[in-house]
């Protein structure tokens, strides 16, 4: 305990950044480094494997992750396949493994669009506020009437289900949640002295916005960012669990999760595993959002 | 109050022509000649055509738009292009199974979420607000139709309680086929609203009237559903009115996950057959239907805090 006194007091003396404050909060819960552990852990997977077909020349994908075998049909965990088998006898390791890349990256992606359109117009309707500020909002009222289910359903029905049409679709339905989460935080920072200050010296809008005020304003976007990776991961499972979102024979969990109901009663593993990935994948993103919470806000902390 | 309601409703009207428009757009620029769907891949030139004429498709987008908004305050949502069905009569027959199911979801979410996140804020770090913590973080992590399914697998292929599949016909058997849907549905609601009743019952515990309630004498029953809870209500109704949105999304999963016949299985259905009319009236419908759970909503809202009703009764 003293020990961490006389280091607090003598790094004090350095100035310390606010994210370095945040990242010194963030390290003390428990939970959360956990949670972000496993989150690199999954980057780790998915960029391995993409190496791995790179590197194989996707001999690894086709012959083990996608080719049947239907010798070894719904096989249950043994020493030679930990996981089991699927119901076309491919190894559940493998494909589980393979699948991690889809659920991250297109969940990444699918927020990627939503945050930058709606951060967009959030950061423009807060800036300029009035007439701007109403037309926009009421747009996004509109949007945010339309459960983002539906709308995502909406446009994968009309344009088909590619996975442009997917990712477009996620993304479209949570741009109102980060123009209003961006709306916000830009109104809390827009009358701050150093705003004005920057305005007296001459400064043009783009610079005081994305110079002054975004990077001001950042924290509740980035929480909003990672719990908004979580439902997108949700959402394209769901999409793809009936039908919609990735298409078999490419390993994504939803989809794994739709061809396993058929044989629900002949094997609970292929049920159980994929839904595992997703909720510890949903709960790791969760922990770490709302600690990022709590390091860059420490005020909301109960 | 009746000002407010009316207010309330004639704002509606803006947002239920922007949500239909945006559906009706969505789904009316897809690739594809609905005609051609219609009569086949064998249909001539002429009669092609003329379905296309029949259908109105040669108008503009927006003339298209005014007609169907005028068809559908009519209840007339078209015809289905697979089996030329009124889409209202389905529409309308199937959402009734949806609304029982979502309301059943939204009891299971209320009678598990707001004693739990009550019973976790008064007793701030014991065992129990940790366990009830962890298991809503579980609770809001999980994907609705695992849930559903590891349900299948336990109460029903193993234990063999409730069924499986489908909607019971009265009485029992309809109790009895709700029971496993209304859980899976309800499930991450009831998370989500534990985590904000603790939330915002905290915000409330340490406020001064609390104390001044007690040092008047006051039971604690008393004290904490009638002045904590009653000041806590409004962030736990705003996260109920938003449930309902996830709900319905979650609808069509769970309806997915335990055939059952509600209006997310027909859209589900009728995006696989590609009978875009069905889509088109069974979203709308929907996203009508989510409109005017948000305004009932906002007028419990006014109902339970009086400063929202005083606020307007100024102006």
């Amino acid at each position: 305990m003293k020990k961490d006194n006389t280091k607090e007091l003598s790094s004090g003396v350095k100035q310390r950044s606010l994210w370095q404050d945040a990242w010194r909060r963030f390290k003390k819960n428990k939970l959360a480094m956990v949670g972000l552990v496993f989150l690199a852990v999954l980057v780790v997977i998915a960029i391995g494997t993409i190496v791995v077909d790179i590197v194989t020349n996707n001999y690894i994908y086709e012959n083990y992750v996608i080719k049947q075998n239907l010798r070894g049909r719904l096989e249950p965990p043994s020493a030679a396949h930990p996981l089991g088998l699927d119901e076309f006898g491919r190894d559940m390791l493998l494909r589980m493994l393979w699948a991690v890349r889809s659920s991250l990256f297109m969940g990444v992606i699918a927020i990627l669009i939503s945050g930058v359109l709606g951060g967009l117009l959030g950061a423009v309707a807060g800036y300029y506020g009035n007439k701007t500020d109403n037309i926009i909002m009421r747009a996004m009222d509109i949007l945010l009437a339309i459960p983002s289910m539906l709308l995502a359903i909406a446009i994968v029905a009309a344009f088909g289900t590619s996975l442009v049409n997917v990712l477009l679709a996620i993304g479209i339905s949570y741009i109102p949640t980060f123009a209003r989460t961006v709306r916000a935080s830009i109104m809390t920072v827009k009358d701050q002295e150093y705003v004005e200050a920057a305005r007296a010296v001459g400064a043009n809008d783009a610079t005081i916005i994305f110079k002054y005020i975004i990077p001001n304003a950042m924290a509740p976007i980035i929480v909003q960012t990672t719990l908004g990776v979580a439902g997108a991961i949700l959402s394209i499972a769901g999409l793809s669990f009936i039908g919609m979102g990735v298409q078999p024979p490419t390993p994504e969990w939803g989809s794994m999760l739709s061809s396993a109901r058929t044989y629900i009663r002949d094997s609970w593993h292929i049920t159980v595993i994929p839904g595992l990935g997703i909720m510890l994948t949903i709960l790791a993103l969760n922990v770490v959002g709302d600690g990022l919470r709590d390091a860059l806000d420490p005020r909301l902390k109960n | 109050m009746y000002k407010y309601i009316i207010k309330r409703l004639l704002m509606m009207i803006p947002v239920l022509l922007g949500v239909t428009f945006i559906v009706f757009f969505i789904l009316n620029v897809s690739p594809g000649d609905p005609a051609a769907m219609i009569l086949g891949d064998q249909a001539s030139a002429e009669a092609l055509a003329m379905k296309r004429e029949e259908l109105g498709l040669n108008d503009p987008l927006l003339v298209r738009y005014f007609n169907y908004i005028v068809g559908m305050l009519h209840g007339d949502l078209g015809t289905s292009y697979k089996n030329s069905i009124s889409v209202w009569s389905q529409v309308t027959e199937r959402f009734p199974n949806t609304a029982i199911l979502a309301i059943c979801g939204i009891c299971v979410a209320l009678i598990i979420g707001i004693p739990t996140g009550i019973i976790s804020a008064k007793k701030q770090y014991s065992i129990m607000d940790n366990c009830s913590m962890v298991l809503a973080l579980i609770g809001v992590s999980m994907p609705v139709f695992w849930l559903g399914l590891l349900l299948v697998i336990v109460f029903s292929l193993n234990l063999g309680w409730l069924p499986s599949q489908g909607m019971g016909s009265g009485g029992m058997d309809l109790v009895k086929s709700l029971i496993l849907p209304s859980i899976t549905l309800g499930t991450m609601s009831a998370a989500t609203i534990t985590r904000m009743t603790r939330s915002s019952m905290l915000e409330v515990i340490r406020q001064d009237y609390i104390s001044t309630a007690r040092a008047k004498g006051v039971s604690e029953r008393t004290v904490t559903f009638r002045h904590m809870l009653r000041n806590a209500m409004i962030p736990i109704v705003t996260a109920v009115g938003l449930q309902f949105g996830q709900l319905l999304g979650g609808a069509m999963l769970t309806e997915t996950v335990f055939s059952w016949p509600g209006l997310g299985r027909l859209m589900v259905d009728s995006i696989k057959s590609k009978d875009i009319p069905m889509v088109l009236g069974s979203v709308i419908f929907m996203a009508v239907m989510f409109s005017i759970v948000n305004l009932v909503v906002d007028i419990v809202y006014a109902y339970i805090d009086p400063r929202i009703k005083s606020q307007y009764k100024k102006k």
